[in-house]
């Protein structure tokens, strides 16, 4: 079968990325299609040229590649949240949130109040600090492939510092009881524990592209 | 319309799950446009998957972990194979089982004779 250039590839890859395909996964997948699609057309006698032959395969079907793209985001949302809860549901999980459930209730017992607060109130922000400045470096300086599911991972992370802000401001009124404390320091430490739990799924989905792709790119 | 069909693509559509499974069942692994192309062979042309449904199809199963991926280097550019984890094989098995059912089902009521 007749076999498309590496310029040809290159011009369906340019052709999807500027069709807001942005992410290398969904698009790898896409330029494999098209160009499959196209060598077969080849193979079955259509000797135009290879522009052409793409335009009309565009043409016909541009619009059903590019509602893959969104289905695909769809699916790569479904498989953050199952990730994020099987992990918060094992061993390293468990720990974490009972290390950090400890952690700041004998913050709480030893500090001044207003200290404690302000903790709380920082280590979101510097995790979210850290997280963006990561994603800049590897993005901008690195420049690194774009892939869906790392990128998606930024969804959930939103709706969860969210949740911090959200039970921080509840929090200003229930300081006084034991009770209150200790309820709140709990969802203060789900929410850093779910903040962690993301970091290391990135790391992990980062490794897994890196193996899948590095050593054939 | 994402199934194309000669007759009717809404009474493919709720299929192709199963469909995609029972070909990755026979086969080691097959890349998409494999799949769409192996359909149209099979069905000698009356079935026609488009992208539109295969890969949000083959994403899900994915997500599920009922699909493994491996990406290979082709010619000039890489390819995406899929293949059956353990518990997809057991999920093909569980429809391909609802499948026969149905068809059971609406055979008895569209023309009891044969049921």
């Amino acid at each position: 079968m007749a076999s498309l250039s590496a310029e040809d590839i290159r011009f369906i890859d340019n052709y999807l990325d500027n069709s807001d395909v942005i992410y290398q996964d969904i698009r790898m997948e896409m330029v494999d299609h098209v160009a499959s699609a196209i060598e077969t057309q080849m193979a079955n006698g259509n000797t135009r040229d290879f522009y052409y032959i793409f335009k009309d395969y565009m043409v016909k079907n541009k619009a059903r590649l590019l509602d893959n793209n969104k289905k695909f985001l769809r699916s790569a949302d479904m498989k953050i949240a199952k990730l994020l809860f099987s992990n918060l549901l094992s061993l390293h999980g468990i720990v974490t949130f009972a290390l950090l459930y400890f952690g700041l209730w004998l913050a709480y017992n030893q500090l001044n109040i207003e200290v404690f607060k302000t903790i709380i109130s920082i280590v979101p922000f510097m995790v979210m600090l850290i997280f963006g400045l990561v994603y800049f470096i590897a993005l901008k300086v690195y420049k690194l492939e774009r892939f869906s599911i790392i990128e998606r991972i930024a969804f959930p992370f939103v709706i969860i510092f969210h949740l911090f802000s959200f039970s921080k401001n509840l929090s200003r009124s229930f300081y006084i009881e034991v009770f209150n404390i200790l309820l709140i320091i709990g969802v203060i430490s789900l929410i850093i524990t779910l903040i962690m739990l993301l970091f290391k799924i990135t790391v992990d989905l980062a490794k897994i592209y890196r193996k899948r792709f590095n050593k054939l790119v | 319309m994402y199934i194309c069909s000669m007759s009717n693509s809404k009474l493919y559509k709720g299929s192709l799950t199963t469909i995609i499974l029972k070909l990755l069942n026979q086969h080691d692994k097959m890349y998409g446009y494999e799949i769409t192309q192996k359909v149209k062979v099979l069905t000698n042309g009356e079935l026609n998957i488009t992208e539109g449904a295969l890969y949000p199809a083959l994403h899900k199963l994915e997500a599920e972990g009922f699909l493994d991926v491996q990406i290979m280097r082709v010619g000039n550019r890489l390819r995406k194979y899929y293949k059956l984890t353990e518990t997809g094989a057991q999920e093909t098995v569980n429809k391909l089982d609802e499948l026969a059912e149905y068809i059971k089902t609406m055979q008895t009521l569209v023309n009891p004779k044969l049921a």
